[in-house]
C-alpha cells in the first residue's frame, strides 16, 4: 500500500474505526509501522478528535422554554375557533354516530307506534266530525221542512 | 443518538404540552449545542433553538416513525443552523465576529473558573469550526461532536453514504491545515 491509498482510508474508516475487512487493515498497518508521514497524520487526526470529544454540551436559557411556550400556545389560543371546529367533526361524528343512529332509530320506531294506533281513530274521527259539521250546516240555514230554521231561545233569536 | 419513546411523540403531537416538554428536557441540550457550534454565536443559537422546537411542535402530526426521531430533529435543526449562519454571514458581509463571544465571556462578572474553561473551549473550537465551509462543518459537529456514524450522517444530512466520506475526509484536511498554519490544535 502507498502513502496515497494509506492517507485515503486513515482520514476516514481507519481513524473512525470503520474497517472490517481485516486483509485492508492489516496492510493499513504494515504501511504505518514503516511510514513516518502516515504516522503522523494519524497521531494529528486523534488529536484533534480528542479535543472535539472534550466539548461541553450546551444549555439553552430557561427563556427559550418560555419563548416556546408562548409561541406554541399563543397561535393555538387565536386560532383555537377554526381550527377546533375543524378538528372536532370528524372526532364528533366518530364519537356520536352510534348514539345518534340509536336515538334516531329509536324516535322512528316510536312514531311508527304512535301513528299505526291513531290511525283507525283518525278515520273515524274526520268522518264524524264531518257528518256532524255537513248535518249542522244543513240544519242551520234549514230546518228540514223547507223553511228558515226554528230557534228555542230568544237570544238566538235575537243574534242569529 | 438519543431517543424518546413513541407514546411521548404521539402524546406530544395531540396537543399535550407535559409531553412536548419532555421532547424539550430531552433534547434541547443537543439543538443548542449544535446549533451554537454551527452558527457560533449564543443569540443564534438561541433562536435556531426557538425555531426548531416550534417546528417540531408544528409538523409532529407528519412524523411517521419511518426514521428516528432524534434524526429528524437533526436534520431540521442543521437546516435551521446553516440558514441562520449565512444570514448572520450575508448580514455582517461574510465574516462572523468570534470575538464578541469572548468579550461577553470577559464581561461575565462572576462566572466561575469553570465556565470560564468551558467557555474558552467552546470560543477556542468555535475559532477553528469557523474556517470551515458550513458543509465540512456540519460533517465534523456531527461526527466529532455529536457521535453520529456515517450512516446517520448520511440520513441526517439527506446524501450517499459516500459522499459523508468525501465531505469528512475534505473537512479534516482542512482542520489539519489551519492547525498546521495556526501552530498547533492539539485538544483544542
Amino acid at each position: 500500500m502507498d502513502c496515497k491509498k494509506a492517507e485515503e482510508v486513515i482520514f476516514t474508516d481507519y481513524i473512525d474505526g470503520r474497517i472490517l475487512d481485516e486483509v485492508l487493515l492489516n496492510e493499513v498497518e504494515v504501511h504505518l509501522a514503516s511510514c513516518s508521514h502516515c504516522r503522523d497524520l494519524e497521531r494529528e487526526l486523534k488529536s484533534l478528535r480528542a479535543g472535539f470529544k472534550g466539548m461541553p454540551r450546551m444549555e439553552p436559557p430557561r427563556e427559550v422554554w418560555n419563548r416556546i411556550r408562548s409561541k406554541i400556545e399563543k397561535p393555538q389560543a387565536h386560532m383555537a375557533f377554526p381550527g377546533i371546529i375543524l378538528r372536532s367533526i370528524p372526532r364528533l361524528s366518530f364519537r356520536i354516530r352510534p348514539a345518534f343512529v340509536a336515538a334516531a332509530a329509536t324516535v322512528a320506531i316510536l312514531a311508527l307506534l304512535l301513528l299505526s294506533r291513531m290511525a283507525p281513530y283518525s278515520d273515524n274521527l274526520s268522518t264524524a266530525l264531518t257528518q256532524e259539521d255537513l248535518v249542522s250546516m244543513v240544519n242551520l240555514g234549514d230546518n228540514g221542512n223547507g223553511s228558515a230554521y226554528n230557534f228555542n231561545t230568544p237570544e238566538e233569536n235575537y243574534f242569529l | 443518538m438519543l431517543d424518546i419513546s413513541r407514546e411521548i411523540i404521539k402524546k406530544a403531537a395531540s396537543g399535550d404540552m407535559g409531553a412536548f416538554g419532555e421532547i424539550y428536557r430531552t433534547f434541547s441540550s443537543t439543538v443548542y449545542t449544535v446549533a451554537f457550534n454551527i452558527t457560533h454565536n449564543r443569540q443564534d443559537a438561541e433562536e435556531v433553538t426557538q425555531d426548531v422546537f416550534v417546528k417540531i411542535f408544528k409538523k409532529l402530526d407528519n412524523f411517521k416513525f419511518e426514521s428516528a426521531f432524534s434524526t429528524w430533529l437533526y436534520r431540521i435543526t442543521m437546516n435551521a443552523a446553516i440558514n441562520t449562519y449565512h444570514s448572520r454571514a450575508r448580514r455582517n458581509k461574510g465574516t462572523v465576529n468570534i470575538e464578541n463571544v469572548d468579550e461577553r465571556i470577559m464581561q461575565k462578572a462572576g462566572a466561575s473558573e469553570d465556565s470560564q474553561v468551558i467557555e474558552t473551549a467552546l470560543t477556542e473550537a468555535g475559532e477553528i469550526l469557523n474556517h470551515l465551509s458550513s458543509e465540512h462543518r456540519s460533517c465534523i459537529v456531527l461526527r466529532e461532536i455529536e457521535g453520529l456514524d456515517y450512516k446517520e450522517m448520511a440520513e441526517v444530512l439527506n446524501i450517499p453514504l459516500n459522499t459523508v466520506r468525501t465531505r469528512l475526509k475534505r473537512a479534516r484536511e482542512a482542520l489539519r491545515a489551519y492547525c498546521a498554519e495556526r501552530g498547533a490544535c492539539h485538544g483544542l
